[in-house]
């Protein structure tokens, strides 16, 4: 019975020119995104490879330098960017991909691409995901606003009733035919997009991606069929097809636009992002405080950098010095961090009346471009650069501090670059994505189950008033 | 003739809005934009005062440095203080370095509190040191990216995306509800033409909305902010008052066009909301593609192996400074300024000149970035033109000052500053010149030179020029529609 | 006063009015007769300038209602078979910003109250909202709005249908009222007896034809009928 639904109002959908206009424009705007990031990605993934290769080579070929000289002009380490990008560029426009790690500098990630774009940029990106979270829904709307207020105002539901149609079959067909719209449009690229990515990654990343790309597909679908009940609910419930429409584009106003701006307002109130200037001073404050306790416990001296502490003993003085930072430089950006993934949770729960909210964090999660993934590769970048750090004062108290005051002639050679790995990063795994992100994936789930439950009550009710 | 036609316009406008009242249209909708606007303003005054207060945080860490310096250097001049080499304000090294506390600021623009714009994602001071370019100027603001891409509540938020919402809600069946509802055709039966009509009725709508959204915000700016009281800035008001009259006319003028098609109530819905996401969502976000494309940012990878290969060359030039012998540790007095001469260790001399020279080696690429975003800004103004959104959120980032322009400006002047820092120091540097409590009292100073009126106020006008043109040419094509329209009351 | 010239009207392929020409003097009471689509409610479209004709021309007064819709307007009055009003204004508020529109200057109160007690209205519902009203208040209002614009021609399509028969009778009188004082009524209508009772002039039409006119005093009822009825059939 429903199959016929169905099939009836598929039939309709593909002659009004609706489906057709709103539709192709999302398919044309999907290509486009996918091929534009697509390109990007694969040109900044090769530049950035080929630079780190480059610079561990120089850095590798320095020649005979001092030690701490050659951290100085350290090494450059760049974020690669995660396969899924392409769908989901997430927070990638506003954080960067470059570190310079240096010697007493925490490496902060910096050339965020927003710096280097127009004002245009806080419009938002064209991506495959922006349209799917934003546009798509619309289009649902847009289609079926009137599926079930059309039918009675045409009259035409009163003989289906009279036909003895069951209300289950006329939600699932109805239901069926809005997500077929939408399936259509969106399921041969994604299919499509998804196949090539797998085909050209290494084999061993495909497993992770496959996974990922399902989980999307699930969160997604999810937060579709969420719009496809509630457009027939409302539909259903509401006295016009006017009435309905109206209200249904106030719901999409509200949930894709406002909400998400009046969310991260309202949690910076609730966990306030410190400012630099605050943030540098707590830093360095910090940071002194525990490099002269350190030198007081170890050297003696009342202060850092003591004139009393003879240079022979800078390398030792420099490895307790660093030591000391690492405490302060780990509890300040963790903190700041964890605010920010605090900020970032506190939103979620926003995700109840405004999916979008919840659906996004979930989508950047598997994509690979959320805050908790670039977190993970700062804290890379940082343990190599305390690793070079370390190598270096460590070569330092080995061979310059017995000079004297020639202890910057000193000298190191390709032994010691040697011992310095390479910076290899690893993209975090599946599993990581959704221990962070399954709690909106399960909030996606109850709003699903919501709107199907709101979709029921409303077709079960008596129909013709 | 004229008169009567007025007096039935003055009718129309009275009788709409005794409707709008009754059928409480007119209230709800003037309270959600009053709310709207109120968050937004509360939201960018927010901002602004934590700007403002970082800018005079800044200032103040500067004079607690200057002050220190002062201290120290009169404490080493008598000879009470023990010596290290990067704490002497006497070395000049050491003053242009890590003792340096100077700091480059922007200040807010008075009417900062109505757009947000950039500012939030562009640092609004720079800690100037003998450091190169590559390595302050490209430290941010701290801000949750997350926040960053959902971007802010602000009043432009409200403006540019929400208002013409609400025009929307309020206008998308102008005719078309009286067509369905059948007083179009007693309408229609007495002397009056259906111009008039649509006229008044969009005179209604809009002073109702208009007069929430510009008086609202203007008059708790200039209760709050006494900066905003003088004569440039009411000019610039007035500059947002047209602006966001013009723009509300035109979607206004939308919503008339669309009314005298003589479509049903649901379609014209339909059209307007397929018109509001073509303006403000799908075309600016095209254009930022295109914008991309076709005037693409130089590698930022280029510019981290172009530093490295800089950094490694300055190293190596001044190799023999780096590795001289060091015996301050050993013999603090060698620092003690010696008449007027004192000693600047070789190493900070190598530090100060390697610098330098990275500095003048990138400086063509840096450049080059410079170049292409202004381009890009070029680019954006251009294809501004085929979005109303993106020329009335340029123009109201304009008017707050808080546009990427006036960035721009602040990073040029930054590093001109820097530089003539740089060279205040090098000479003193290269023959070994103590600081004296003097040099200490004239050292550069930071000016931000406003951009000038003239330039903003002419990027101001000619959008909302064009919006209001934009606006008149489609009321236009509205208003000879439905007098032409032969079909509208049946 | 109501002066249809040689009008042709053509949705696209249809022909809805062909070749009809019609005068209606001041005082006459007009009644236009005919089937369902047979082109009645065309016809008045096109006098209030609704429609505008494939061909042909219509005048009022004199005036060409194409060329000056306004004056035109300015000289008629209206009432459709659905009076439709403000449902979120009152009674008197309507009338009062109609006959505004219609008249060009501010009735005062009592002068609308009189208005509104001549058309039939109660007193006590002037103050009332329309929604409030039935079709044969609204009907009252729509009345009212006509005596106030003190027009010299009158439209109506359909006016009784859907009024209970004493309210239809009041009605009549009120036109007959009207024609007295010199008033030029057009009216289309389905209901051959009170055609006759009040016409003083008949015309039948049939797909787009004026195929019949007569004086209403020179028939009688039967004979009106079986008149209607043979062209229908033919
Ligand atoms: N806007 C229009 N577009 C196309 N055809 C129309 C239009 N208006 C009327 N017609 C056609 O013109 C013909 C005359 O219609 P009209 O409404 O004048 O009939 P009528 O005599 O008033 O009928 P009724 O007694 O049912 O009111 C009909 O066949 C109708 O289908
Ligand atoms: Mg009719």
């Amino acid at each position: 019975m429903f199959a016929i639904i169905a099939a009836k109002d598929m039939r309709e959908l593909a002659r009004d020119g609706r489906l057709l206009w709103a539709g192709g424009l999302i398919l044309v705007l999907l290509l486009v995104a996918l091929a534009a990031g697509w390109n990007r990605q694969v040109q900044l993934n090769n530049e950035r490879s080929a630079g780190q290769a480059l610079d561990y080579d120089a850095w590798l070929h320095q020649g005979y330098r001092h030690p701490h000289d050659a951290a100085e002009q350290g090494m450059h380490v760049f974020k690669p960017e995660p396969p899924l990008g392409v769908f989901d560029p997430g927070i990638g426009p506003f954080v960067g991909s470059t570190v310079w790690l240096q010697a007493h500098r925490q490496s902060e990630v910096k050339f965020r691409p927003a710096q280097d774009a127009t004002g245009l940029q806080r419009f938002g990106e064209l991506s495959p995901a922006w349209l799917l979270q934003v546009l798509v829904p619309l289009l649902i709307i847009v289609i079926g606003f009137n599926s079930m207020s059309g039918e009675r105002e045409r009259g035409t539901l009163r003989q289906l009733l009279s036909l003895g149609v069951p209300a289950r079959s006329l939600l699932l067909g109805k239901a069926a035919a809005l997500a077929s719209c939408a399936g259509v449009l969106i399921a041969p690229v994604g299919v499509g997009f998804a196949a090539f990515l797998v085909a050209r990654l290494p084999a061993g990343e495909r497993l992770d991606v496959v996974y990922r790309i399902s989980w999307l597909a699930a969160g997604y679908g999810l937060y579709l069929g969420l719009f496809v009940f509630l457009t027939l609910a409302v539909s259903a419930l509401v006295r016009s097809s006017r009435a309905a429409l109206v209200i249904l584009l106030g719901f999409w106003v509200a949930a894709t636009l406002i909400a998400p701006r009046t969310a991260s307002e309202a949690v910076n109130l609730l966990y306030p992002t410190p400012s630099r200037l605050a943030f540098d001073d707590h830093l360095s404050h910090d940071i002194a405080g525990a490099a002269s306790k350190a030198w007081a416990a170890h050297f003696g001296a009342r202060t850092q950098w003591d004139p009393s502490l003879p240079l022979s003993k800078w390398g030792a003085a420099l490895k307790v010095d660093d030591a000391a930072g690492y405490g302060a430089l780990d509890e300040n950006f963790g903190g700041l961090w964890d605010t920010f993934e605090r900020q970032q949770r506190a939103q979620e729960w926003v995700g109840l009346v405004a999916p979008v909210v919840a659906l996004r964090g979930f989508s950047m999660g598997l994509a690979g471009t959320d805050f908790s993934q670039h977190r993970d590769f700062s804290t890379a970048a940082e343990t190599q650069r305390r690793k070079i750090q370390d190598i270096v004062s460590e070569d330092l108290i080995k061979h310059a501090d017995p000079l004297g005051n020639a202890h910057f002639t000193y000298k190191a050679g390709p032994e010691l670059w040697a011992s310095v790995p390479p910076f290899k990063y690893q993209l975090p795994s599946v599993s990581f994505a959704l221990a962070h992100h399954w709690g909106s994936l399960a909030l996606l789930a109850v709003l699903f189950c919501l709107s199907v439950a709101l979709a029921h009550y409303a077709l079960s009710r008596p129909l013709m008033r | 003739m004229k008169s009567r036609s007025l007096s039935t316009l003055s009718l129309i406008i009275r009788h709409e809005a005794r409707i709008l009242v009754r059928d409480r249209t007119l209230p709800l909708v003037c309270c959600v934009l009053a709310l709207m606007v109120g968050y937004g303003l509360f939201v960018g005054l927010a901002q602004a005062t934590l700007r403002d207060r970082m800018v005079a945080q800044v200032a103040k860490h500067e004079q607690e440095t200057q002050r220190a310096n002062t201290g120290t250097l009169q404490s080493v001049l008598a000879g009470k203080s023990a010596l290290v080499p990067f704490s002497n304000p006497a070395n000049p090294a050491a003053l242009a370095g890590t003792l340096a506390g100077r700091f480059a600021t922007i200040p807010n623009a008075p009417l900062a509190a109505l757009a947000i714009g950039q500012s939030d994602m562009m640092p609004n001071y720079y800690r100037i040191s003998y450091l190169s370019k590559v390595q302050f100027m490209y430290d941010t603001e701290i801000e949750n990216p997350w926040n960053l891409l959902s971007g802010h509540f602000d009043l432009a938020f409200v403006i540019v995306f929400v208002l013409p919402l609400l025009v929307t809600t309020l206008g998308y069946n102008l005719l078309s509800a009286e067509r369905e509802h059948g007083t179009l055709r007693m309408l229609c039966s007495q002397p009056l033409s259906v111009p008039t009509l649509l006229t008044g009725k969009i005179v209604v709508r809009m002073l109702a909305l208009l007069a929430i959204a510009i008086p609202l915000p203007l008059i708790v700016v200039l209760l709050i902010r006494p900066e905003t009281r003088g004569v440039e800035q009411l000019l610039l008001m007035l500059s947002w008052s047209a602006l966001i009259t013009a723009y509300t006319l035109f979607w206004f003028a939308v919503a008339a066009l669309v009314n005298a098609t003589g479509l049903s109530s649901s379609a014209n819905a339909l059209i307007m909301v397929a018109l509001w996401t073509t303006f403000v969502l799908i075309l600016p976000v095209t254009m930022n593609l295109v914008v991309g494309l076709v005037s693409p940012a130089p590698s930022r990878t280029e510019l981290a192996s172009r530093t490295r290969v800089a950094t490694a060359e300055s190293l190596r030039e001044f190799e023999s400074l780096y590795s001289a012998d060091y015996r301050y540790a050993s013999d603090p007095e060698a620092l003690l300024v010696k008449g007027e001469r004192i000693e600047v260790p070789s190493r900070m001399r190598a530090f100060f000149l390697a610098k330098q020279r990275v500095d003048e080696k990138i400086e063509p690429l840096l450049e080059r970035f410079d170049r292409q975003l202004l381009q890009q800004q070029r680019l954006v103004d251009r294809l501004s033109l085929l979005s109303p959104a993106i020329l009335v959120n340029e123009a109201l980032n304009s008017i707050a000052g808080t546009d990427s322009r006036r960035f721009v400006a602040f990073k040029d002047q930054t590093e001109a500053f820097h530089n003539k820092w740089r060279q205040y120091f090098s000479p003193r540097i290269l023959e070994s010149r103590a600081m004296t409590a003097q040099d200490l009292s004239s050292l550069p100073q930071w000016h931000w030179i406003e951009i000038p009126a003239s330039e903003t106020s002419w990027s101001i006008w000619w959008r909302t020029a064009l919006m209001l043109a934009l606006a008149f040419m489609v009321g236009g094509a509205a208003l000879a529609r439905s007098s032409r329209s032969n079909r509208i009351a049946v | 006063m109501l002066d249809a010239i040689a009008v042709t009207k053509q949705f696209g392929a249809k022909r809805a009015l062909d070749n009809v020409s019609l005068n209606v003097l001041p005082g006459e009471i007009y009644c236009l007769l005919g089937a369902n689509g047979a082109g009645k409610t065309t016809l008045v479209n096109l006098f209030l300038n609704f429609l505008q004709p494939t061909s042909g021309s219509l005048q009022i007064g004199m005036i060409d209602v194409v060329r000056h819709p306004l004056e035109t307007k300015r000289l008629l009055a209206y009432i459709p078979e659905q009076v439709t009003l403000y449902g979120v204004l009152s009674g008197l508020e309507n009338l009062a910003f109609f006959s505004s529109l219609a008249i060009g200057e501010r009735l005062p109160r009592p002068r609308l109250l009189e208005l509104l007690e001549a058309a039939g209205l109660p007193r006590q519902a002037a103050d009332d909202r329309v929604a409030t009203y039935s079709k044969g208040m609204r009907q009252k209002v729509g009345i009212a709005i006509a005596l106030a614009k003190n027009a010299k021609a009158l439209l109506l399509d359909e006016p009784t249908s859907g009024l209970d028969p004493s309210a239809a009778n009041e009605f009549s009188e009120l036109l007959v009222k009207a024609s007295n004082d010199g008033v030029a009524v057009l009216t289309t209508t389905h209901d051959l007896f009170h055609a006759k009772q009040t016409g003083t002039r008949l015309g039948i039409m049939k797909h787009g034809r004026l195929v019949e006119e007569l004086r209403s005093e020179d028939v009688s009822h039967a004979d009106l009928e079986a008149l209607y009825l043979k062209h229908m059939k033919s």
